[in-house]
């Protein structure tokens, strides 16, 4: 049974925790990690293998807490093991070898406490539990000047023996969950690395959406270049020589219907081509934002889209493009979740300025709910809002509706002269 | 006619010339890229000089991106009664737009058309004819992608087949006369047709220019 508490045997009632799994798994976990310290010693004098070392045994620590019935710690980073010197300065400058061989030293202390106190536990309680025996083999226990000889005094050994070791087997336990907690803090995953490990993430989602629309934007540009002209070209080639031969028809008396008829065919698959090829470049019309703005873009977005979106575009000077790009990526972002996950009938959309800057306003009638922690796109669109050094708030509650607004300060704006 | 062209690809300029002048026009000049396009109406040339129809393509060098079209603009302001027929790659409608918003205030005629419309000779020389004495008119593509788009659904499904067929023409800028030809109907119901469409869409029924504007218009908010 898994839980998230290392102190697991403490909340056992005491006529209890003799027969839980739990404390002997404390004790074992003890016991290990007295054998460990041997290695480490040596390891220790020998300090050019302690990194190397701290990392085996790391590896081996996080799934040793797991005997505690606490979840193994996950690794934050799968490496595979080397040992080598290559590597090694690399290794010395990562934050997470340095907290390995903390840990290890850690270890070593805790290994160094409990060493003493399971020798010394179990050599005195297995004696103890021993007596009755000891004592009809002719070698009574013996503790100073007291001998246990006598049946009541055996029963009396026994009864404290059992007491103490109930008492050594809460010791134990809690030392093994300090000993559990404290390898997960150097081992386990930090909150903060976890966040910035998001922030990685949606940092790559925003330069690779970039990334794609540039290209988008580059295809159509080397589409319009090339297969669209030589394509009406040979629509208006083929035209003309229809033109002809039907001049030359009419002229001759030759009847020539069946290549009329072709060349119409013909003309028939440009028309098929061209309609195709603007398919697959459609959509999203980047070359619009680039020629007329954020405005246009919007108005663009809205005419196309399956809700009614009314966009509200107050401002007359274009931004830098990359700002409009980023903000036009943001609606349409916000668009998409409104028709995907709110189930919205109307998005507006209202785009103005303050004395601060430019104020952004995004809202659907949807169901509300919307969380940046689940799905990257909220996420996507809160790391674009602080690119540009702006602010973000999102109001959702359940039930709907939703609303964004952004603030972006009059400094990232940097808007250029049209 | 006497007619101008403004086309960066060469095969395409001088086709286009070619099947012009065919056709009995007269090819003025020609002019391959936006910087060259202005300068032909700079310094207030001689009005025996313009043009009465300029074709432009859209996009042209040296910007690559709307440079013929801000071209075209410019010179609609100075000298509005020279028709403007624009030729384009672009499926959707802001170029379309924006040229369409300056029609109403032009003697001019108002023309954008797909460059594949050039291939089909008679299509192209009639827009040629409709833009030279003034009529608009609008690729028939690039209006069955306006009537096809989600927010156009609704308000235009109270439309019968045959209205709808009839809204497409009238949108491209054909008059009573052509949509006759077109459909094999005759005057009074083609007539009837229209009066319902604008019923129906709530428009007023203006003649000429302004009725293919009012279509344009409302499809296009």
């Amino acid at each position: 049974m898994k839980t998230d508490s290392a102190f697991g045997a403490l909340q056992v009632p005491p006529w209890r925790l003799l027969f839980t799994a739990r404390l002997w798994a404390a004790i074992f976990y003890l016991a290990s990690g007295v054998i460990l310290a041997f290695p480490t010693v040596i390891a220790i004098f020998t300090f050019p293998l302690l990194p190397a070392w701290s990392r085996t045994l790391s590896g081996i620590e996080r799934r040793r807490v797991g005997v505690l019935g606490v979840s193994v710690i996950a690794d934050p980073r799968g490496e595979p093991l080397e040992w080598s010197w290559v590597g090694l300065r690399t290794r010395l400058r990562e934050v997470r070898t340095w907290r390995e061989i903390g840990n290890t030293l850690v270890h070593l202390l805790f290994a160094t406490i409990s060493s003493p106190i399971l020798m010394v536990g179990l050599t005195f309680l297995g004696a103890a539990f021993a007596a009755p025996l000891l004592n009809a083999f002719g070698n009574p226990f013996r503790v100073g000047g007291w001998e246990a000889d006598s049946p009541l005094s055996l029963a009396l050994l026994v009864a404290l023996a059992v007491m103490l070791l109930i008492l050594f087997g809460y010791l134990c336990a809690l030392i093994a969950g300090v000993q559990a907690v404290t390898t997960r803090l150097f081992l386990g995953d930090v909150p903060e690395s976890l966040e910035r490990q998001v922030g990685l993430l949606a940092d790559a989602q925003v330069s690779l959406t970039d990334a794609f629309e540039a290209e988008r934007y580059r295809i159509e540009r080397d589409l319009h270049d090339g297969p669209q002209q030589h394509l009406a070209g040979a629509g208006m080639l083929i035209g003309m020589g229809r033109a002809e031969l039907e001049q030359a028809q009419s002229l001759s008396g030759v009847d020539l219907q069946i290549p009329l008829k072709k060349l119409d065919l013909a003309q028939g698959e440009i028309d098929q081509s061209l309609d195709s090829l603007r398919a697959a470049v459609s959509g999203l019309r980047p070359r619009l934002l680039v020629e007329q703005g954020l405005g246009a873009a919007l108005q663009s977005l809205a005419a196309s889209s399956a809700l009614p979106i009314t966009i509200t575009y107050d401002r007359r000077r274009r931004l830098a493009f990359p700002v409009e790009a980023s903000l036009f990526s943001i609606a349409t972002e916000f668009v998409t979740n409104a028709i995907k996950h709110a189930e919205a009938t109307s998005v507006a959309i209202e785009v103005g300025d303050d004395e601060t800057g430019l104020r952004y306003l995004l809202t659907d009638d949807g169901h509300g709910g919307a969380d940046p922690q689940i799905g990257t796109g909220l996420i996507g669109i809160q790391h674009r809002v602080s690119l540009l050094n702006g602010t973000c708030t999102l109001v959702s509650p359940m039930g709907g509706p939703t609303a964004l607004q952004i603030l972006i300060p009059t400094t990232s704006l940097a808007a250029s002269n049209t | 006619m006497k007619i101008g062209i403004a086309e960066d690809v060469t095969l395409l300029r001088e086709g286009i010339r070619s099947i012009l002048q065919d056709a009995a026009h007269d090819v003025v000049w020609t002019a391959s890229d936006a910087t060259e396009l202005r300068a032909r109406f700079k310094n207030n040339p001689v009005l025996e000089d313009l043009p009465d129809l300029v074709i432009v393509d859209v996009r042209m060098p040296p910007g690559h991106t709307d440079d013929g079209l801000r071209a075209a603009i410019a010179i609609r302001d100075e000298y509005p009664h020279i028709g403007i027929l624009v030729v384009s790659q672009y499926l959707g409608n802001e170029y379309a737009r924006e040229l369409l918003d300056t029609a109403p205030e032009s003697d001019g005629g108002t023309g954008y058309l797909l460059k594949e419309r050039i291939g089909r000779i008679d299509d192209f020389l009639a827009a040629v004819e409709t833009v030279g004495s003034g009529g608009v008119t609008i690729d028939p593509k690039v209006i069955a992608h306006l009537l096809a788009l989600p927010q156009r659904a609704a308000p235009l499904s109270f439309l019968t087949d045959r209205e709808s067929e009839v809204l497409h023409l009238v949108a491209a800028g054909h008059t009573n006369a052509q949509i006759e030809a077109v459909l094999f109907l005759s005057a009074p119901t083609v007539e009837k047709h229209v009066g319902s469409i604008f019923t129906k869409l709530g428009l007023h029924p203006g003649v000429g220019n302004r009725r293919i504007l009012a279509v344009l218009h409302y499809l296009n908010t």
